[in-house]
């Protein structure tokens, strides 16, 4: 069923002709490498019956170059495709712009996990540990007991107090501001966050042509890929399943940081 | 003369408004609404209901919810037992917030109506109160709690909180996974640890141990409907798991003095089709042995009663799988709350397929060679009617 070698072969000289030009033009901040999608079974463009008729449903499976699935990662649907949309790469925010007034325990600490904001679970978890030996924790440790006088809630609502807002959530909502603005640009229809098997499912929208895309990196440097999906299942109302490998950029590019 | 049309016109216009609210709090919504059954009918003459305090009356609207509502209340320490105690809103409105403008209902005779609305006692020595709206379980026990409603509907922006607890799978996670493989036949499988489950816990029956898996079946013996165990999921009732970022005193927006950035006044006399219920009745519930009354609400909002979160199966796969539109879920619009059909097979074929005949296409194919086949194995009372659009569609009809 592999029959998009082909596609694949095209997107992928189109990317590392786009992968030079940005290569040249070195700014602060450069897009994204965009990578390309390899989907199985190809998607055989056609008219659908309708031109605004329902479309099914696509359940997508969305797998790394290594065949791993891609959990817990988001994506959006698109009406433009992602590179050709005007996004303004370089107002993308990093987040090690957001670190202003941390202290070095602080920042080791963070840099344990690949979380946007101080929320994620993971950091939650190491809570307890960090009160003890990072100097913000203990401050807001300390404010909680002295305002709730009971250890349980000072821990609980460590956040709440926790001094440095632009550690806490500062780059995730900058984040969220950049994504609403791309998605904007592109034609987002829906976003979606990927189970933990790589795979999401959309219905209730209409039969098209559409692009998926992350928009935003996974980690720094790391590519967009940018995806034609067309919502063509054998019975337009079904759902159709749709397996995309993603494979890493045509050329590594990655900036330095 | 002006000024007196003017008086009677607004007099008027908040007797009508009562009447409507009385007549529309009869009717469901996603959530509870005030409706006592203190209130006295509206007297022939124009006349204001003061026992029954409702926000929808435009002088309500005009300030802020702070400017009534205190944040935290002086009791909160006591609302709740020790450990679960946490500041919060849980009193009523002190009476500075009603002064400036219902001086005149306060001071009016021995027994001011109006005190009825927060008092249990109206007299000038005793503070004695209702349970407040929060916390919801102890207000839900209460007499006043049982027959009331809110007039709130919650917003919860799913997708943008989604990425707020955004993590990847850590190693550790896979490491897990492999172990509980390979002792996959020795251990119970846990449910998966998801971001999912600090809001939404499975609810257990009290006096019920645990929830254990058992098998569906609607039409059990004696005609007694059974429901499995396992089968909902429970959503907050309160502030525990909102004010840990959202807190006044440091937090993320929407502040939690500023309630109307969570809570949404629904209009007046909005459809609440999930009192009188679709796929279950409140005769099921009760024989199902269901209580709680935000329980009984769930279940009545089900299109699908039989379905259990904690079969064996189910519990296994991420929720997000089921709930494909948790980016769009607002508890303010019906629809988004369904979990589509297509989620319950096609594709990994679990419960929709032709070869072989999985149990959708079995009764749709029964349905459409017999109207009067009942479809038993997701549904209670909705097996009866015709099949939806979308089971059709599922199936390829
Ligand atoms: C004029 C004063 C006033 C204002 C303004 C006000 N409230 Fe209230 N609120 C009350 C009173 C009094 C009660 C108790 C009513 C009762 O128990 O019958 C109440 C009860 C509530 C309840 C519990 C009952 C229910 O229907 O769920 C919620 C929630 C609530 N208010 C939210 C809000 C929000 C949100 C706002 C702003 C949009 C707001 N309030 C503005 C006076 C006010
Ligand atoms: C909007 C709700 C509300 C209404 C209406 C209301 N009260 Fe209160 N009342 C409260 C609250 C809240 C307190 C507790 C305030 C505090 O402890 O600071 C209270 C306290 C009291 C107390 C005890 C005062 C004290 O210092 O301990 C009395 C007596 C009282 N109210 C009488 C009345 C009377 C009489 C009316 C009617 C004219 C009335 N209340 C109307 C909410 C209300
Ligand atoms: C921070 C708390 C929180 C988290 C985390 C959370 N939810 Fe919710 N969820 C809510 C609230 C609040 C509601 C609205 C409840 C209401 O209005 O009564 C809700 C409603 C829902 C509903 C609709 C419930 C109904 O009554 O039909 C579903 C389904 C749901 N959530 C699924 C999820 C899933 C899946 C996840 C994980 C991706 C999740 N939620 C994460 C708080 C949360
Ligand atoms: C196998 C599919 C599936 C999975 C997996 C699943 N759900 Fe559900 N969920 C449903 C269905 C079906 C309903 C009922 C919807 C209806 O009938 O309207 C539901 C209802 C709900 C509700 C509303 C209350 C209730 O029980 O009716 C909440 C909240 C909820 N799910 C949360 C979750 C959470 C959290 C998870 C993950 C731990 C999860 N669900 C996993 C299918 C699923
Ligand atoms: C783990 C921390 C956390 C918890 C728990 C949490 N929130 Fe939030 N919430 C956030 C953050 C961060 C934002 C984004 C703020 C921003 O972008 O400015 C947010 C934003 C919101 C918004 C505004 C959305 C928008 O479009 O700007 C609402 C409404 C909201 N939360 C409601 C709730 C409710 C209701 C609960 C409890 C059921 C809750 N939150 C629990 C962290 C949290
Ligand atoms: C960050 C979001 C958030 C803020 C801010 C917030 N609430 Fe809530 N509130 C919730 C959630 C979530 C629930 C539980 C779900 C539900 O009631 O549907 C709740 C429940 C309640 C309840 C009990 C249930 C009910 O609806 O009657 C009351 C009363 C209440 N809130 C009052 C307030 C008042 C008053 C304020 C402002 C001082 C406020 N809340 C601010 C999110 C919030
Ligand atoms: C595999 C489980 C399953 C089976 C089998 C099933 N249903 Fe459903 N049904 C659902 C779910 C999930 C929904 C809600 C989503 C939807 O409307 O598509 C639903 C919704 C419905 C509704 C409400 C539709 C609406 O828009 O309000 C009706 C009526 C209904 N089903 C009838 C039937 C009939 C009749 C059969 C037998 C031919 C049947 N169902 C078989 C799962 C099932």
């Amino acid at each position: 069923m592999r029959t998009g070698r082909r596609t694949h072969l095209l997107w992928a000289a189109l990317f590392s002709g786009l992968c030079l030009i940005t290569a040249a033009a070195a700014r602060a901040q450069s897009p994204p490498p965009a990578a390309s999608c390899q989907p199985t079974p190809t998607p055989i463009a056609a008219k659908p019956a309708e031109p605004d008729a329902d479309a099914g449903g696509i359940r997508v499976f969305l797998y790394d170059a290594d065949k791993k699935p891609l959990a817990r990662k988001r994506f959006y649907l698109l009406r433009r495709s992602a590179f050709s949309a005007g996004i303004d790469w370089a107002s993308m925010p990093r987040r090690a712009d957001f670190l202003q007034g941390a202290s070095p325990q602080l920042r080791e600490w963070l840099a344990r996990h690949d979380c946007d904001s101080l929320y994620c679970p993971e950091f939650e978890a190491e809570f307890p540990e960090a009160v003890k030996t990072v100097p913000e924790f203990k401050r807001a440790y300390d404010d909680g007991l002295r305002k709730y006088r009971n250890e349980k809630l000072a821990l609980k609502w460590l956040a709440v107090n926790f001094p440095l807002r632009n550690v806490r959530s500062e780059y995730f909502q900058r984040k969220r501001a950049w994504l609403e603005r791309a998605g904007q640009q592109a034609g987002k229809v829906v976003s979606f966050m990927t189970d933990e098997k790589g795979r999401a499912i959309f219905t209730g929208f209409k039969a098209g042509d559409y692009y998926l895309s992350n928009l935003f990196p996974f980690g720094e440097g790391g590519p967009v890929w940018d995806c034609k999906v067309t919502t063509l299942p054998p019975n337009p109302r079904q759902m159709w399943a749709v397996t995309y490998l993603l494979s890493p950029p045509a050329k590594q590019t990655a900036p330095s940081p | 003369m002006k000024r007196r049309t003017l008086t009677l016109a607004l007099l008027l216009t908040a007797a009508i408004a009562g009447v409507v609210y009385v007549s529309s709090s009869v009717s469901a919504g996603a959530q509870r609404r005030r409706a006592t059954t203190r209130r006295s009918a509206p007297a022939p003459r124009a006349r204001v209901d003061y026992t029954n305090f409702t926000h929808s009356t435009p002088a309500h609207r005009k300030d802020s919810c702070a400017s009534c509502h205190q944040s935290p209340s002086d009791n909160w320490a006591q609302a709740r037992e020790r450990d679960a105690a946490f500041p919060d809103i849980t009193d009523y409105p002190e009476h500075a917030s009603c002064l400036n403008c219902h001086r005149q209902q306060f001071f009016r005779g021995a027994r001011p109506a109006i005190c009825t609305v927060c008092h249990t006692v109206v007299s000038p020595r005793s503070g004695a109160r209702f349970p407040f709206a929060n916390p919801a379980e102890a207000f839900a026990r209460s007499e006043k709690g049982r027959a009331s409603t809110s007039e709130f509907a919650v917003i919860f922006p799913h997708d943008v909180h989604q990425d707020v607890m955004a993590r990847a799978p850590s190693l550790d996670e896979n490491r897990v996974r492999f172990v509980r493989a390979a002792f996959a036949q020795e251990q119970p499988v846990p449910s998966k640890p998801n971001s999912c489950s600090v809001c939404h816990e499975t609810y257990v029956k009290p006096g019920q141990a645990a929830a254990t898996p058992a098998p569906a079946d609607a039409n059990a013996a004696a005609g007694v409907p059974t429901l499995p165990a396992g089968l909902l999921k429970t959503t907050p009732t309160g502030h525990a798991s909102c004010f840990n970022c959202h807190w006044q005193d440091g937090g993320e927006k929407p502040l939690s003095t500023d309630c109307a950035g969570c809570h949404k006044l629904l209009p007046q006399g909005s459809p609440r089709p999930e009192l009188k219920g679709k796929d279950a009745d409140t005769q099921l519930a009760a024989r199902a042995g269901f209580t709680d009354p935000f329980i009984v609400r769930k279940l009545l909002r089900r299109d699908s009663v039989i379905f259990a979160h904690e079969e064996e199966r189910h519990r296994e796969i991420d929720c997000a799988t089921c709930h494909t539109r948790i980016p769009a879920l607002s508890t303010l619009d019906e629809t988004t709350l369904k979990v589509p059909i297509l989620s319950c097979g096609a594709g990994s074929s679990c419960h929709i397929g032709a070869k072989p005949k999985r149990i959708l296409n079995e009764e749709v194919d029964k349905k459409l060679a017999d109207p009067n086949f009942q479809c038993v194995k997701c549904h209670f009372n909705l097996g009866r009617e015709k099949p939806p659009r979308s089971h059709l569609d599922a199936t390829g009809k």
